[in-house]
Formats: C-alpha cells, sequence, structure tokens
C-alpha cells in the first residue's frame, strides 16, 4: 500500500524490457476498463501506482478488480514507433563532443550508434512528457553530468547511464546534451497531450540543420510531424 | 458581468481547483488545492460545486477590488482578512458590491485560505483542471501567480449569508502516517526515528513538496528504480531529511518512500508554515479511512444562515 488512496504494484526489480512490458500491458487494460473511482495508473521502471477514490475503492476490492482485468486478453491498442528527428552536434547538442571523447568515439559514430535502433519508452515523467528510454548500447553509457546544468533547452535530446530522452520543455538537467529535435512534443492545447506512451517504441533519425529549421516552423504551427506506425 | 480586480497580489495567490486528473503515465502533476477541505467550504460559501476554480492565498494576502455584484465563500487559514476594513473571518459567506476591498492584514493561524466566487474564477481549462501549474506555467489564470491589475471575471448575484458550521481550517501539528511503500528497505528503526519528535517546516518548501528538517532518517542501502510517487508521500533523499511531496509534485521519482500521509490529514499539512512543527504518527487502514469518512461527513454537514 502506498498511502490509504493508492497501490504500488511490483512487477520486478531491475530495469528490463519483459518486466516494463508486463507493467504497460496492466496499464493499458486499467486504462482502457475506465474503472470508476480509479484516477491514475502511473508506470515506473518495474511497478505500477494504482490511485484510486477510497470513498469508492478499498485495497482488496481494487486488487481483485485488477487481477481480472490481467487475467483477461490483452485487447488495449498494440504498441507504436514513433521516429524523432534530431540534429546533433554543435549547438544544438554541446555535449556531443565531450561525451564522444569519454567514450573514445568519434561524433559520428555516437550519431550512429543512437539513431541505429529502437528504444523502449520505460515511463514519462521529470517533466510533463519526458520519455525516459533505454537501453543505450554498452558503448554510449557514461555516467551523468557532474554539475546538472540550470537551463536545458526544449527539445534537446540526451544520454545518461543506460537512458536516452527528450526535454519537451526548458528545464534543469543532468543529462548530456547531443543533439536537439525541432519538434514540439507536448501539446497542453490537445486532449493527447503527447504522441506516445509508456510502452511504446522510439527511434532516433539524424537531420541536418536545414531541416530542423523547416521542421521547427512547421511544428510550432501545430503540424504533427512525428512518424508513427503500428511497432 | 462581475470581475475581481487585483490591486496587490501577496505573496503567492493561485487560482486551483480539485486537480488535474488522469494524466499522471504521461508526466502531468495533479496540481489543485494543497487544502482540499477548505477549498470544499470555499466553494459551498459561494454556492459552488466540487469543480469550481477558487484563488488559493498563501500567507500574505492579496487587495482585491470588485467590480460588480457577486458572492464570495472564504475558509481555511485565518490570514487577517478584511471586506472594506471589517474583519471577515474564515468560514463565512459574503455579499460583494460594486468597490468593495477584500483586504489581508496578515497571518493569525495557517498558512493557506481559499477564497471562491459565485460562478467561479476565471481560468484556462487545460487537460481537465483549471488548476495553475506553475513548473509547466500552464491552467489558472495565464498559467501563473496573479499580478497586481490582473482581472479576472467572476459569476454575478447574491447567495445566501452563511457560515460553516465547524471549522474550515484542521489545525494542530499532529499529522498520520501510513508505513510504506518502501518502509521494507529502511532500517528497521527508520519508522521510529520519523515518528519520534516534530519536524520543523523548511522555508524552501513549496507546492510540490514540504521540506522538513529534524532527526534524520537512516538511508535505504541500495536504490530504487524511479516509480510512481503517491500524493503525501514522504521521500528520503541521501541528506536523510525527509520530503513530503504535495499536489504539484513530479509523477514519478527515485527516492524511497518510507511513509505516506494519510488523505484525512493532507489538509493538516497544507497548514503548517515554515518554522513550524510537525509531528508525525503510524496508523493503519482502517484508521485512515475512518479519518476520511469522518472528514467527508463534517463536508456534507448544511451550512448556517447569517442573517
Amino acid at each position: 500500500m502506498a498511502g490509504d488512496a493508492a497501490l504500488l504494484l511490483e512487477f520486478g526489480d531491475a530495469i528490463e524490457e519483459g518486466t516494463n512490458d508486463d507493467v504497460q500491458g496492466l496499464r493499458r487494460q486499467v486504462a482502457a476498463a475506465g474503472l470508476r473511482g480509479v484516477l491514475g495508473a502511473v508506470p515506473g521502471y518495474a511497478t505500477l501506482l494504482l490511485e484510486y477514490d477510497p470513498a469508492i475503492w478499498e485495497p482488496e476490492g481494487l486488487l481483485a478488480a485488477v487481477a481480472g482485468l490481467a487475467a483477461r486478453e490483452d485487447s488495449a491498442p498494440a504498441r507504436r514507433r514513433h521516429v524523432i528527428p534530431v540534429c546533433y552536434g554543435g549547438e544544438f547538442g554541446p555535449d556531443l563532443e565531450g561525451v564522444a571523447r569519454s567514450l573514445g568515439l568519434r561524433e559520428d559514430a555516437v550519431i550512429r550508434q543512437h539513431g541505429g535502433r529502437d528504444y523502449h519508452i520505460y515511463c514519462v515523467g521529470f517533466s510533463p512528457g519526458f520519455p525516459y528510454c533505454g537501453a543505450l548500447p554498452p558503448s554510449l553509457q557514461l555516467p551523468r553530468r557532474d554539475a546538472p546544468r540550470t537551463r536545458v533547452p526544449a527539445g534537446a535530446v540526451a544520454i545518461a547511464g543506460l537512458q536516452t530522452g527528450v526535454y519537451p520543455r526548458e528545464t534543469s538537467g543532468g543529462w548530456h546534451l547531443i543533439g536537439r529535435t525541432p519538434l514540439e512534443l507536448f501539446r497542453w492545447d490537445r486532449d493527447d497531450p503527447v504522441p506516445y506512451e509508456p510502452g511504446d517504441a522510439v527511434r532516433f533519425r539524424a537531420i541536418g540543420e536545414a531541416a530542423f529549421e523547416e521542421l521547427r516552423e512547421r511544428s510550432r504551427s501545430g503540424e504533427d510531424l512525428l512518424e508513427s506506425s503500428a511497432f | 458581468m462581475a470581475c475581481i480586480r487585483i490591486v496587490r497580489p501577496g505573496l503567492l495567490t493561485t487560482v486551483q481547483d480539485e486537480g488535474r486528473v488522469g494524466y499522471g503515465h504521461l508526466g502531468v502533476p495533479k496540481c489543485g488545492a494543497l487544502d482540499a477541505y477548505a477549498l470544499r467550504w470555499a466553494q459551498r460559501l459561494a454556492g459552488e460545486g466540487r469543480e469550481s476554480p477558487a484563488l488559493e492565498v498563501t500567507l500574505l494576502g492579496p487587495t482585491i477590488e470588485i467590480v460588480g455584484e457577486t458572492s464570495a465563500g472564504l475558509a481555511g487559514a485565518d490570514l487577517g482578512a478584511s471586506l472594506n476594513g471589517v474583519p471577515w473571518p474564515p468560514g463565512e459567506g459574503r455579499h460583494l458590491r460594486a468597490g468593495d476591498v477584500i483586504a489581508f492584514s496578515g497571518p493569525r493561524e495557517g498558512l493557506r485560505a481559499y477564497l471562491a466566487f459565485r460562478g467561479g474564477v476565471e481560468a484556462g481549462l487545460v487537460l481537465g483542471s483549471r488548476s495553475t501549474d506553475l513548473q509547466s506555467g500552464i491552467g489558472g489564470f495565464h498559467g501563473r501567480p496573479l499580478r497586481a491589475g490582473d482581472v479576472l471575471s467572476v459569476g454575478e448575484g447574491c447567495e445566501p449569508l452563511r457560515r460553516a458550521p465547524v471549522p474550515t481550517m484542521r489545525g494542530g501539528d499532529v499529522v498520520r502516517v501510513m508505513a510504506g511503500p518502501r518502509d521494507g528497505l529502511f532500517p528497521g528503526d527508520a519508522l521510529t526515528l520519523l515518528t519520534r519528535a516534530p519536524y520543523t517546516v523548511k522555508t524552501e518548501s513549496d507546492r510540490v513538496g514540504m521540506r522538513l528538517q529534524g532527526e534524520p532518517i537512516p538511508k535505504a542501502p541500495g536504490s530504487i528504480l524511479s516509480e510512481g510517487m503517491p500524493l503525501g508521500a514522504i521521500q528520503v533523499p541521501p541528506s536523510g531529511q525527509p520530503i513530503v511531496l504535495l499536489h504539484a509534485r513530479g509523477t514519478v521519482g527515485g527516492y524511497p518512500v518510507l511513509a505516506t500521509v494519510i488523505s484525512a490529514d493532507l489538509p493538516v499539512l497544507a497548514q503548517r508554515k515554515p518554522g513550524e512543527g510537525v509531528r508525525f504518527t503510524l496508523v493503519d487502514l482502517w484508521t485512515a479511512r475512518e479519518a476520511l469518512r469522518a472528514q467527508s461527513a463534517l463536508l456534507e454537514m448544511p451550512l448556517v444562515d447569517r442573517t
């Protein structure tokens, strides 16, 4: 139990895609069931926090209802893959040069390795829409920055440990900034504010400066430019 | 149409409602009134329903001039409110006419007062809520605290003059908690230490979290993976000085949660000022549910006529 209005369900204790798939499967089923008085289902790496109205549910009843959902065939929408365009290095990714040096790689090798694979979105948090993606290949793993930046620009694409992610808006941050996406990923004026959800897959695609400017203009004017498809 | 004009904004005056629910998996904080009990009394005194956005007034209140004719309810902390110089105790409703001035002379008891107006105050609806999210700068009145010169429209009309039958602020320094969810990770005496002596509320506290100073809690060996953080979670960072996560908290976090404040006592916590003490006491689920039921029953009591 997590107080009198939430339950923390544990699925494992490691950062593992299979474990997180189980978390997301139940999350989707809880969301699709739309149980009255269930106010949220917030995934972590290996946990699901169920927030409920204690005037409507008590823990055993809620656990039984959720166990019933878990036993059903997963009829919720399948995972999707999203391709995020990124302009790497230079002013767009001020840490790329240092990251490459620390890893003993050339900058273009870092870009190629970061972009050449699908990542799993384990959870979304830290700030609205920030996707915790992983896992990075061992060749790209390095500790987070010694001193966090007080200002990370919106759209910054970053790595730290075995994780990679995108800062949807300007915040502080301690990850290494290797690039930047021109897309506005979080739109407060929509009912679906972000195009992805935890459990989906993300892939990064390198673009040049000219494409960055063009896509940024179009994204600002409200166009949806994220390429999303069934995974 | 009636309006309220902010003459002086006070320390931190924001528009809040019950909060943003159902977007936690996308990293969207709940926000909303920190003292939901007082908010509900203010709404009722203004003749408003649960979803009506109201002003959350913090410590040093604003000066507000009324344009047009409306009604309002005041509840929660006693921050020295007055209407045209005449004291306005919390827990009472008032008719307001053009040129009336609401002012606050300074805190007497508690930290947060709620001022609800007939028809609710003008606020942007974002993801199902009109509460202000100061971190993201959305919701409420342009996503920010009120400033001098702001004009917000409110509803017109006279609500019967009434008062609450019971105090609208939950006072005292005792805050009940339930163990967990990660108490098992801490050394055996951690919960004893948490509940042994009072903690002092630090000035760095805000709507995201209440930072406390007192008996340090020994570190949980090992670490946890980032996980969802319940409202009222008592996180223990490496310093050992606990932080209670409040309504504007981030949805996930990586510090283990030793205990969680029960729903019924979040209003008590919301009224503790920096420098004041908080004493935690451990209860079980049954006690927590009974406490919430009792509080909900209070909120159903009929209002009392003042005339």
